[in-house]
């Protein structure tokens, strides 16, 4: 073997055994929740690397002809590199990096959901909330896979799925019920709401960019046509995550997805991938008023405030509509994209309402007991929306003085934190003693105080589900 | 002083007025936690610890650097988080601050002393030595812990660990006191390592003494 192979052989072999003490450094620490979707990803990096381990062993001479060698040579190398990458996924998912208390009650979203796949959460230094998934079960097809490698594949329940959330200094945890959007990402294929009474207005939605199109000599042609299916797609995906977040949340997700977006998104929030955010807004709030009484009717009578499309988001800009909106999109997309984007914003809007029903008939088959209702939030602006008040955290509730208490869900934790936050923040004392301003303080003590009521609630419902 | 029986802890957690209500929260098994006949709550180790560290800092000097007091704390522990079922070893003469599972909130007119238990006691663990809770405070109570024993002890999240004894406060014409404290670093509070030793005014007077003393030294 040349003296260049060999030198390659040894650098392969630092390489992964880097990768190895990384990992065994991984299995080391604590995840958050007891969450075991990051040590089944950490032993199939370990398979992979086992596998690459073994190609390394075998391109050895004089056992391996040169040519061979070299071939098993480099393909360790690749396995070494995309052992490099997979880990990559993990940062950011132990205990120090993502607030511990959370992650188990979102398990338990994620259980309610009847997600089977394995999922992690973990956080980055982003303003981002993410699901991400991958499918790498072809890996089991590598010649010679490693044993470890086979066995991990079958331990994880692909594709695998990995939710994102800001790093720690936007954590804010009444934020956090954004993770119930992105938990509907995972459940988006099994809502299928009936269309076909829109047929005429998807018709005219589509003559309309022909229009647009011809206007600016572009033909509507199969390759134009595949493009609206697949901006149409995500838009709708968008829309059923959101119904998601709404049913699991309630007027929390509202707040909590516009908070966030006021404080990292303040723009129209219009792309192939997304609809503007003052319609997700419009569309949101017209959910929350239906009904009767309605999540606003409930949040007015406890509050004596009214929920607004711009209660906590007035600096998120109204898209504008038409030519407008086509001229403007035309300069950063492209005529075709923008000619679809400004054509598919009525139509969506058109059949939204229709998709939150689907969602909800969906839901209310396979989790009615993970539904918040506005009977639900009127029972938790009461008695524990003025404990909060009085620095305790909505851990548990008695329905009357008789009966046992039983432990808040994850929603009506969001929602107390919620209402405290918008309407009686000046009521939470300022303890002074660090820096900053007097309401940041108060804030930071309401999350303190949220933080431990989803530690303490799950802590209730561990102990009562172990009997 | 009058010791709260178990009978009126009870009716008191179960107070309608928010004001008047103890909160022991989440008391997991209430009956075990609040024996008939005895006169305490029964609270139990949580899941946050820290761990003291060898640190770079000669001394805790709050009047050495108040800019990086604060921080000068959080770096002398290591946080632990142990989740139900995973345990802690608390090894001889080691000193460890713990949480209470239960978050505690006091009304106006009760106060509380925490006391270890015996058990644990006999064994060689100190369990708090701050033991008076005043009226009004809200929030996790902070165990400091400290193996006395020549054997480790393993601790898990849910044992019960200490007592809880209630007392009722009155004012000066022997009614319940309605006295609302000022706001204190330990109300609401839900974080085990302290923010400052001594109060603002304190810190200040001692500060100016401290000053007066230096420059008469330099004469």
């Amino acid at each position: 073997m040349p003296q260049e192979e060999l030198l390659a052989q040894q650098a392969c072999s630092f390489f992964l055994a880097r990768l190895e003490a990384e990992i065994s450094r991984l299995r080391g620490i604590s995840f958050p929740g007891h969450d075991i979707g990051p040590r089944r990803w950490l032993n199939f990096i370990s398979g992979v690397l086992d596998t690459g381990r073994q190609y390394l062993d075998q391109s050895r001479p004089p056992s391996t002809a040169v040519g061979k060698a070299e071939q098993l040579l480099e393909d360790a190398e690749t396995l070494g590199e995309r052992a490099y990458v997979f880990l990559k996924h993990v940062t950011g998912a132990d205990a120090t990096q993502i607030p511990h208390e959370i992650v188990a009650p979102f398990q338990r979203w994620v259980a309610g959901l009847g997600i089977t796949n394995t999922i992690f959460f973990r956080s980055e230094h982003l303003a981002n909330y993410e699901l991400w998934q991958m499918d790498a079960r072809a890996l089991k097809n590598y010649p010679s896979a490693s044993q470890s490698l086979v066995t991990a594949i079958d331990d994880i329940n692909w594709p695998i799925l990995r939710v994102t959330v800001p790093g720690h200094a936007m954590d804010m945890l009444p934020h956090f019920a954004v993770v119930a959007h992105e938990l509907g990402h995972a459940i988006q294929d099994r809502i299928k709401p009936d269309l076909s009474t829109y047929a005429s207005d998807r018709q005219s939605c589509d003559s309309r960019i022909a229009q647009r199109l011809a206007n600016n000599g572009i033909a509507f042609g199969s390759n134009e046509r595949l493009r609206v299916t697949t901006i149409f797609d995500k838009w709708l995906n968008e829309i059923k995550a959101d119904s998601v977040g709404h049913f699991l949340v309630g007027p929390a997700f509202f707040f909590a997805l516009f908070g966030f977006l006021e404080l990292a998104g303040r723009s129209y929030g219009i792309a192939d991938t997304h609809r503007p955010s003052d319609l997700r807004r419009q569309l949101l709030l017209n959910q929350l008023t239906m009904g009767s009484p309605s999540f606003a009717d409930v949040f007015r009578a406890k509050t004596s405030t009214a929920i607004t499309e711009t209660i906590n988001s007035p600096n998120i800009p109204a898209c504008p509509q038409g030519d407008t909106l086509f001229q403007e999109l035309r300069t950063e997309y492209g005529a075709t994209d923008a000619a679809i984007c400004t054509e598919l914003v009525p139509y969506l809007q058109t059949i939204g309402a229709a998709v939150f029903t689907a969602t909800q008939d969906y839901l209310d088959r396979i989790c009615p007991n993970l539904l918040y209702s506005p009977q639900q939030l009127n029972a938790d602006l009461g008695d524990p929306l003025d404990m909060l008040c009085a620095l305790v955290p909505p851990i548990e509730a008695r329905a009357n003085s008789a009966a046992d208490p039983e432990a808040m869900g994850l929603a009506s934790i969001l929602n107390i934190g919620w209402a405290t936050l918008l309407t009686r923040l000046d009521r939470i004392p300022d303890k002074g003693g660090s820096p900053g301003r007097s309401d940041a303080r108060r804030f930071d003590q309401l999350h303190q105080l949220l933080l431990k009521a989803v530690e303490l609630s799950e802590a209730r419902l561990l102990w009562s589900e172990h009997k | 002083m009058t010791v709260l029986s178990t009978e009126a802890i009870r009716r008191r957690l179960r107070e309608s007025d928010v004001a008047r209500r103890l909160v022991i929260s989440p008391l997991l098994d209430e009956d075990e936690q609040i024996k008939r006949g005895q006169a305490s709550v029964d609270i139990r180790l949580g899941f946050n610890f820290c761990l003291v560290t060898a640190s770079l800092f000669g001394s805790i000097d709050e009047f050495q650097d108040t800019s990086t007091e604060r921080k000068s704390f959080r770096d002398l522990y290591r946080r632990e988080y142990v989740p139900f079922g995973s345990s802690i070893i608390i090894h001889p003469h080691q000193f460890v601050l713990a949480q209470t599972l239960e978050y505690i909130r006091l009304p106006t007119d009760l106060m509380a002393y925490v006391v270890g238990r015996s058990t644990w006691g006999r064994l060689g663990l100190i369990v708090a030595t701050a033991i008076g809770i005043h009226p009004s405070f809200a929030g996790s109570l902070t165990f400091e812990l400290r193996n006395l024993g020549e054997t480790p002890l393993t601790l898990y999240p849910g044992q019960t660990i200490a007592q809880l004894f209630l007392h009722s406060v009155v004012d000066e014409n022997g009614r319940p006191s309605a006295t609302t404290p000022s706001v204190t670093q330990y109300v609401g509070t839900v974080d085990m390592i302290p923010q400052s030793i001594s109060s603002e005014k304190t810190r200040d007077r001692l500060s100016k003494l401290i000053e007066r003393f230096e420059t008469r030294s330099k004469i």
